[in-house]
C-alpha cells in the first residue's frame, strides 16, 4: 500500500463539464465505489465526474474487461473514449436520450437487460439460485426490489442480492448474507449503465438471454 | 468561543475555535473573511449559489477520527483519510463578499428564470434505498418497515425544506413526492447530518417515505410556488 503524508490530498482538478472536485477513493478506503461514483479521464485528459459519468453511461454502457495480466476483469467506461468537446455534447443530449429509451420501453421505470444466466440449486428443499447477469438499460435497481421477468409481467421476483458480474466465487446463502449486511446493503445499487447480476433466490425462474427484467 | 459582529448584518456572532480536522460537517459555520471580517452563516447562504464548498479528501492525524495508538507509554493521533470541507468564502476580502452578493443575486434571478413557477428546483444525481432501520451490532440485519429512499441532489435556485412536495416531468406524465427530511451531503460520501433546509449551491440528500424510481440522474426536481 502507498504511503502518504499529512496534507497529501486526492484532489486532482475539476470535472471539466459541472466543475465538481474530482476525487479518486484511496486504495484504503473502506467502501468502494464511492458514493458519488469514481470519475473517468477522458480521451484528452481531461475528467468527468462521477455525477457527470452517470448520466452518460445509458448511452455509453460500463463494460468488464480482462486487466492486462489476465487475472480479473475489471470495469471499463465507455465513455473514456470521449474527448471534452464530445463529452459536453452527449451530457446536453443526455436527458433526451433517457426519455426516448424510456418511451421505447413503455415508460416502465426501470429496465434491465439479461446476458446470461446461470443455476446452481440451493440444497434440500431450498430454492436454486439464480445468478442473472446483464446491464441496467435505465433506472435503478436495489437489493430486495420486486420486478417483473419479461415486458407482460407474467412472473414476479424479488431480488436477493447484487453481486459482482464477474465474480470467482460461487454464489451461496454466505453471497446473499454478504451482499444484504447492514454494513454494506445501502452501498449497493446498480444504476443505468452499469454491468450488475442479480441473484435470485427462485424455485422456478424462466428466464433466457435477451429476456428484461422490469421494475416499475 | 471568540464573539464578533457580522460585518453585513452586524448580528453578534460566536466564531468557532480551529479544532482537530476530523471531516464532518457540522452544520453551517460562521466564516472569518480573508481580511479578518467575519460574516454570519445566514449571510453566506445567499453567495452560496457562486461559492459552494469544495469537498476533497485530506490526509491528516486525527485521533478523534481514528483514535490512538500507543508506543512505548505515548499515546499519539492516528492517521487517515477525511473528507476536507474547503470553504472559498475564506479566500474572500469583505469588498469581494459584497460584489458576490451582488453577483449570487443576479445569478438566482437568472436560474429562477429557467423555472418559471418554481418555487426552488434541484438537479437529482442519484438514488438510493437505505435499507437498514439500526445499526445495532446485533448480527442480523434489520430492515426498516418504511420504504426510505434517498436522492442525493444540487440545489440550483431558492430552499427546499421537509415537507416540500417536488415535481418531476418526464414524457409520459409528472411525478411528484414529498420530502420527508433534509440532509447535508458533502457530494462524497453518505449524507450524514441532518439539516433544516438545503439552498442553492449546497448538494443535499433528500429523503422520501415511497419508492421514487421516476427519479434519475440529471432530473430536474421542481418545487412548485403555492
Amino acid at each position: 500500500m502507498k504511503e502518504y503524508e499529512i496534507g497529501d490530498t486526492l484532489n486532482l482538478g475539476n470535472c471539466t463539464n459541472c466543475g465538481n472536485v474530482i476525487v479518486i477513493e484511496p486504495d484504503n478506503g473502506l467502501f468502494r465505489p464511492q458514493r458519488c461514483g469514481n470519475p473517468v479521464k477522458l480521451a484528452d485528459g481531461s475528467w468527468l465526474c462521477g455525477s457527470c459519468l452517470r448520466k452518460l453511461r445509458i448511452k455509453y454502457p460500463q463494460e468488464y474487461r480482462m486487466t492486462p495480466n489476465g487475472k480479473r476483469m475489471e470495469p471499463y467506461e465507455r465513455a473514456s473514449e470521449l474527448n471534452e468537446k464530445e463529452a459536453k455534447q452527449e451530457l446536453e443530449h443526455a436527458h433526451d436520450y433517457l426519455e426516448d429509451l424510456r418511451e421505447k420501453y413503455g415508460f416502465h421505470q426501470a429496465v434491465f437487460s439479461v446476458e446470461k444466466v446461470d443455476v446452481k440449486k440451493g440444497g434440500f428443499l431450498k430454492p436454486s439460485f439464480y445468478t442473472v447477469t446483464g446491464h441496467v438499460l435505465y433506472g435503478t435497481f436495489t437489493p430486495l426490489d420486486e420486478v417483473s421477468i419479461g415486458m407482460n409481467g407474467a412472473q414476479k421476483a424479488k431480488i436477493s442480492c447484487l453481486d459482482n458480474p464477474h465474480s470467482t466465487v460461487p454464489v451461496s446463502d454466505a453471497t446473499v448474507q454478504r451482499g444484504t449486511n447492514k454494513l454494506l446493503i445501502d452501498y449497493s445499487w446498480a444504476e443505468g449503465g452499469e454491468e450488475a447480476a442479480f441473484i435470485f433466490q427462485e424455485k422456478n425462474l424462466n428466464l433466457k438471454p435477451g429476456d428484461l427484467i422490469i421494475k416499475d | 468561543m471568540e464573539k464578533r459582529v457580522c460585518s453585513i448584518c452586524s448580528r453578534e456572532i460566536e466564531i468557532a475555535p480551529a479544532t482537530e480536522p476530523d471531516g464532518v460537517f457540522a452544520g453551517w459555520q460562521n466564516v472569518v473573511l480573508k481580511d479578518g471580517n467575519a460574516v454570519c452563516s445566514t449571510c453566506t447562504e445567499s453567495v452560496r449559489i457562486l461559492y459552494p464548498l469544495r469537498n476533497s479528501k485530506t490526509f491528516v492525524e486525527s485521533g478523534s477520527r481514528f483514535g490512538y495508538i500507543e508506543t512505548r507509554g505515548k499515546s499519539s493521533p492516528k492517521k487517515g483519510w477525511i473528507n476536507a470541507l474547503v470553504d472559498p468564502l475564506e479566500e474572500l476580502t469583505l469588498e469581494e463578499f459584497k460584489q458576490a452578493q451582488i453577483d449570487a443575486e443576479n445569478a438566482a434571478k437568472t436560474m429562477a428564470a429557467r423555472f418559471p413557477g418554481a418555487r426552488a428546483a434541484a438537479e437529482a444525481d442519484f438514488t438510493y434505498r437505505h435499507h437498514t432501520a439500526s445499526a445495532r451490532t446485533n448480527h442480523k440485519t434489520l430492515y426498516s418497515d418504511k420504504k426510505e429512499y434517498v436522492t442525493c441532489v444540487k440545489v440550483l435556485f431558492g430552499e427546499i425544506r421537509a415537507g416540500d412536495t417536488v415535481s418531476i416531468a418526464h414524457k409520459d406524465r409528472e411525478y411528484t413526492a414529498k420530502v420527508e427530511e433534509v440532509w447535508f451531503w458533502n457530494y462524497l460520501d453518505s449524507p450524514h447530518r441532518a439539516i433544516d433546509k438545503a439552498f442553492a449551491g449546497t448538494t443535499a440528500a433528500l429523503w422520501f417515505h415511497q419508492d421514487v424510481p421516476f427519479i434519475y440522474p440529471g432530473d430536474i426536481l421542481v418545487v412548485k410556488e403555492g
